[in-house]
């Protein structure tokens, strides 16, 4: 037991060492899709395999571990989204009822870890704020296992708290290189310290994901 | 006639290794590929390296043990070799032995490989680990879970882990070989899923050795760690697929 602890302790310098492997930076990788609706889908569950969504017509897609699916349009005012292991469409994860009004875009969070049956899957509503020239809107995902609530920050915005499985509201901020910071709820400093440059009229998610002790990660996308 | 064994299992291989395989999971079938560059110089840094991880059987243990030896106890020994060097000779690049004797991969294994990952100059890890899970017979979907968490991260680090299912033990040891045998399905189910080639140690090993209790390969009546013609064996089913043969890869069934 001791050793694992110390390996995990090593780990987790290591991690901070090396800024977790990435993420951040760079602008983001985009997700934007072409429609003004859709769904998309942030898989942030460490112990969970590649997915395939299948939004029951049209064709399927897949999402990795801290990958980022473009926004897909739905078939219908409603669908009922059949999230499996790829390559294998009979290991039926989830299957959920996602319902469209076409001009919406929504995010699938998939966090938590079969392993300890907290698996979990959410709709959430991306609610895009208007931006005035010069703005560029950010929000935090929280898919880091095994941790409590987090606070992020952005430019020199106030601090957001959020939940396990949760998002931010989007934050806006002025467009340009800014910082960003993630602490855990009761840590002294942030795990995540990082900083990007945020263009005009865009909207991101920092995605952070992993797990507790083990491993953790980060990354950025644009949304629109 | 046991002297001739060897000379006869190269031939074997040889020709196995002639088209090479990964025979998958009951859910899927083989399709062969052409060459695919399985190791590269992935960091840049000039050398090619193989990180080989996993427990006594990477270390080494019951190495040097010619075949045909009653082996009640496997001596621990400081000088193994094991398939690590063996690899290297064959592939003619770097092998590091991370191999630690008695890890078991759902406890330190695991957290010792994503470290690893981290920090290894390795451009690419082969993973052979669970045969001490097996004696403490950690559910199979355990080995999964903590396999798939080892495959996200490297996939993240963009770090190349290419898995194998297990050897068969045997004898004394014959009561784990339902666990190693659910830990090989995990890995072919998981490589599947993962869209990731594997090593399927584990068949090759058993159409060499039909009758598990009599096979040259290990240590017999110990039934666990291989010896000199088992690491042999592991050796020349590994180093092909590191050389640029031909693979054949997991492909869902239509």
């Amino acid at each position: 037991m001791k050793i694992r602890i110390c390996l995990i302790v090593l780990s987790v310098l290591a991690l901070t060492l090396t800024g977790c492997g990435g993420g951040g930076g760079g602008g983001g990788e985009s997700a934007a899709g072409n429609d003004s609706s859709g769904l998309r889908v942030l898989h942030g569950a460490l112990d969970i395999p590649p997915l395939t969504i299948n939004p029951g017509a049209g064709s399927t897609y897949n999402a990795n571990f801290r990958g980022n699916s473009a926004y897909r349009s739905l078939p219908g005012e409603s669908a009922s989204v059949i999230v499996h292991r790829a390559n294998i469409p009979s290991s039926v994860l989830f299957q959920l009822p996602v319902v469209s009004d076409g001009q919406t875009k929504q995010t699938l969070l998939v966090y938590g870890q079969e392993n300890d049956g907290s698996l979990s899957a959410k709709v959430h509503e991306d609610n895009f704020p208007e931006l005035s020239s010069g703005m560029a809107a950010v929000r935090v995902v929280h898919a880091l296992h095994r941790t409590g609530q987090i606070f992020a920050t952005v430019g020199t915005d106030s601090t957001r708290l959020i939940s396990h499985g949760a998002l931010s509201s989007y934050i806006t901020i002025p467009a340009g290189p800014q910082a960003y910071s993630v602490t855990e709820s009761g840590d002294p400093g942030p795990f995540i310290s990082e900083s990007s440059d945020f263009e005009e009229k865009k909207y991101y998610t920092i995605f952070v994901t992993g797990e507790e002790g083990v491993f953790f990660t980060h990354r950025v996308y644009v949304d629109n | 006639m046991i002297r001739y064994i060897p000379s006869l299992l190269i031939l074997s291989i040889l020709s196995l290794v002639s088209n090479l395989y990964f025979s998958p999971a009951l859910l899927a079938q083989e399709e062969s590929t052409g060459p695919r560059d399985i190791l590269t110089d992935a960091n840049g840094d000039g050398e090619q390296i193989i990180l080989t991880f996993g427990d006594s059987i990477t270390y080494g243990i019951g190495d040097g043990i010619p075949a045909g030896i009653s082996v009640e106890e496997v001596p621990f020994s400081t000088s193994a070799s094991g398939y690590p060097a063996r690899l290297s000779e064959r592939t003619g690049v770097g092998v590091l032995n991370s191999g630690v004797p008695g890890e078991v991969f759902t406890e330190e294994g695991s957290a010792r490989l994503i470290s690893l990952l981290h920090t290894s100059p390795a451009d690419s890890f082969l993973l052979m680990e669970g045969t001490n899970d097996a004696i403490f017979r950690v559910p199979p979907s355990v080995y999964g879970f903590e396999l798939q968490k080892v495959l996200n991260i490297a996939s993240v680090l963009e770090k190349q882990v290419v898995p194998s299912t297990l050897p068969v033990p045997c004898c004394e040891h014959s009561g784990q070989k339902l666990f190693t045998d659910a830990y090989s399905n995990q890995v072919r189910t998981l490589a599947l899923t993962n869209d990731i080639p594997f090593i399927d140690l584990e068949d090759e090993w058993k159409a060499s050795c039909p009758q598990a209790d009599m096979c040259s390969f290990l240590n017999i009546p110990e039934g666990l760690h291989p010896n000199s013609s088992g690491y042999d064996f592991i050796a020349d089913i590994f180093a092909p697929v590191f050389v640029g043969g031909s693979v054949s890869e997991v492909v869902e069934e239509s």
